[in-house]
């Protein structure tokens, strides 16, 4: 089995960032106006996505454990900034057209997630196909987000006209976009059906094969990349670390907080069954 | 405690390097940035003075004081970013706005203001609308609306209001507005400049 | 003052910070599940929001601009952020025990809340001041908080609904967010 070509399918199909493990919200609701938004942000996530693995993958040995998440935002935050001028100079009409949401690629959870989950754990090569991978599943997801909102919203394809638009001052007849889905309310019907259908998908596939319906991935994408990878242990080991002398009550409390997520998720999964 | 030491160099290493290194593609991609948005800039003057040359627009000083007023006299959240003479004022001026109150951010746009008056075009330099929506406003339709004609402002359809009626972009009025309080901005420094 | 209310209304209604502008769209479909978690997490995403705006408005003014650093921005204002939750978190388990027992679990949450990094961002590209910057990022995160205690009361209520199957957990979710989000374009008519 070729472990590189394993990787790029994992990232595509098995563990798509946005279909899947439901990571990285923001630019998938916020940037899928249109199908050409989706690839630019694809893209750029890619780039800094493969670069950020390939550079913590090659630290991993350096980075010490207690201050590893911070030292991934550092080097997320700077690579994001050098896309964000490459962008600038060189493709502006991109650059404008993400604006805001360029900077922000350095909260998107897929990012850290990746370089917690896999790149501090292994090879740099291995590293960089796992960011092209994870890259490519997420371009190609917000990429097919945009040009169905694209689509039905204004009756374009990468910006240009695909289905003639009726225009009722000129007495002609055609097609009547339903602008809402290129508005914010769009974004979320349209993602809210795409995982409703994979659902149904999954739960097909498995009444076939007569394995257990799984869960409905739900929310634990989310909560997931909050409180396992990006946030509670970032907190918790830097807490040990700073405030040494009040080491049990923090564990204590930490415990505390983290069984009360957890059944607040399990009862959710129990819901779902 | 010699860990944690240990750990604080570590992380101010790579963040010192982070910075270094960001340092670098900044000064290198400051040319292009600069020639990309000088670029931008030069097509748009072009493109609202199709019969000046390139080499007749000249930038001048924008006089603050003025811009401010123009903006208030208005009501508009603008700003006069950069004033350039066609032929030393000859042949007009064109203007360069930025309107604050845009619905997906700033809204910057080149108007061209003959020597008479006359509005001859306007061109978009920045702008990050909805697309489908807001970002209408690039369609020849709307901004052509704004081409040869002289008036003292021009107002969005909805809201009414003296002058030239500019039909709002369905859906999308708040960046009709933006765009309108641009003109204007450009109209009423263009009356109190030169 | 015609100003300060306009950005009130308009950063807190008309451009809600989840469900137009989809920021902190983690949290507000992760954590809305009780009324009770969602306040407690609107409560704490307030506080921090409006700090980290102060904060990253001051640094960046006088700091960065007059040694000319602004495209360290991202970097800085990440940094700050998380620091300043670290902080937060710190002061309020030593002195405000009744706050921490309230918001300190959901505190380490919202370092990765792009809320709080994308109003930093957008009080630098709106050139507001440090007032108009604090009061800007206060209504933001009350934005924030209407949107998600609001999601939080419809989840409760429509939580043993019957529903296909298929739409079971995120999807009903989101189509809850959808409509929520054409609710408030109602509000779009008041500025």
């Amino acid at each position: 089995m070729k472990n590189w070509l394993e990787r790029i399918y994992n990232g595509i199909i098995k563990e798509n960032p946005t279909f899947v493990l439901i990571l990285g919200m923001c630019p998938t609701l916020a940037v899928t106006t249109s199908a050409s938004n989706g690839i630019g942000m694809g893209l750029s996530t890619t780039a800094v996505l493969v670069l950020s693995n390939m550079l913590i993958a090659m630290l991993r040995k350096i980075i010490p454990n207690s201050v590893r998440i911070p030292a991934f935002i550092v080097i997320v935050a700077a690579f994001v900034t050098m896309v964000q001028f490459l962008l600038q100079g060189f493709v502006p009409s991109v650059y404008q057209s993400l604006g805001l949401y360029i900077p922000l690629i350095v909260v998107n959870c897929i990012i850290l997630g990746r370089a917690e989950a896999y790149a501090y754990k292994n090879t740099v090569m291995m590293s960089i196909f796992d960011g092209i991978g994870m890259g490519i599943g997420f371009t190609l997801a917000i990429t097919i987000i945009g040009l169905i909102r694209e689509l039905i919203g204004a009756g374009q394809a990468f910006g240009r006209q695909i289905i003639p638009v009726a225009d009722s001052a000129a007495g002609k007849g055609g097609y009547v976009p339903v602008t809402i889905f290129i508005l914010a309310p769009g974004a979320f019907l349209v993602l809210a059906f795409l995982i409703a259908f994979q659902n149904y998908l999954k739960r097909k596939a498995a009444k076939r094969a007569h394995r257990p319906i799984p869960a409905a991935t739900c929310a634990d994408g989310c909560a997931a990349c909050g409180n396992e990878i990006c946030g509670k242990p970032l907190i918790s080991e830097e807490k040990t670390e700073k405030t040494e002398n009040k080491k049990e009550v923090t564990t204590e409390e930490k415990s505390e907080a983290k069984t009360e997520v957890k059944t607040d998720e399990a009862s959710d999964k129990e819901a779902l069954a | 405690m010699s860990k944690m030491i240990k750990n604080a160099i570590i992380i101010t290493v790579i963040t010192i390097v982070a910075g270094v290194a960001l340092g670098l593609v900044y000064e290198i991609t400051k040319v292009p940035i600069a020639n990309a948005e000088e670029n931008a800039k030069r097509e748009a003057w072009q493109k609202v003075f199709p019969k000046a040359e390139l080499a007749d627009f000249e930038t001048t000083e924008v006089d603050e004081e003025k811009a401010k007023e123009a903006a208030a006299s208005v009501n508009a959240n603008a700003l006069i970013d950069e004033v350039c003479t066609v032929k030393g004022g000859d042949e007009g001026y064109v203007i360069t706005v930025t309107d604050k109150e845009g619905y997906g951010g700033d809204v910057q746009i080149t108007v061209g203001i003959a020597s008479d008056g006359t509005v001859t075009g306007i061109s978009f330099l920045e702008l990050s609308e909805t697309a489908g929506l807001g970002m209408k406003a690039k369609e020849p339709s709307f901004y052509e609306q704004y081409a040869n004609k002289k008036t003292d402002s021009f107002y969005v359809s909805k809201d009414g209001g003296e002058g030239e009626k500019i039909d709002a972009i369905s859906g999308a009025t708040i960046t009709s507005r933006a765009v309108t309080g641009a003109v204007n901005t450009a109209l009423a420094y263009y009356r109190s400049a030169f | 003052m015609k100003e300060i209310i306009l950005i009130i209304v308009g950063s807190a209604l008309v451009n809600n910070v989840v469900l137009s502008q989809f920021l902190g769209i983690c949290p507000f479909l992760g954590v809305s599940k009780r009324v009770e978690t969602a306040s407690g997490m609107g409560g704490a995403v307030i506080f921090v929001i409006t700090l980290a705006s102060v904060l990253a408005s001051v640094v960046y003014n006088y700091i960065l601009v007059p040694l000319k650093v602004e495209y360290l921005q991202t970097i800085v204002f990440i940094l700050l952020i998380a620091a300043l939750v670290q902080f937060v978190e710190m002061f309020l388990k030593k002195s405000v025990q009744g706050l921490y027992r309230a918001l300190g679990v959901y505190l380490p949450l919202i370092t990765t809340n792009c809320a709080v990094l994308g109003v930093a961002i957008i009080n630098v590209q709106k050139d507001y001041n440090i007032l108009n910057s604090t009061i800007n990022g206060f209504s933001v995160a009350l934005g924030f908080a209407i949107a998600i205690i609001i999601m939080a009361g419809i989840r409760e209520k429509t939580e043993y609904n019957n529903i296909p199957e298929s739409f079971k957990g995120m999807p009903i979710t989101l189509l809850t967010a959808s409509l929520m989000a054409i609710a408030f374009f109602g509000f779009s008519g008041l500025i």
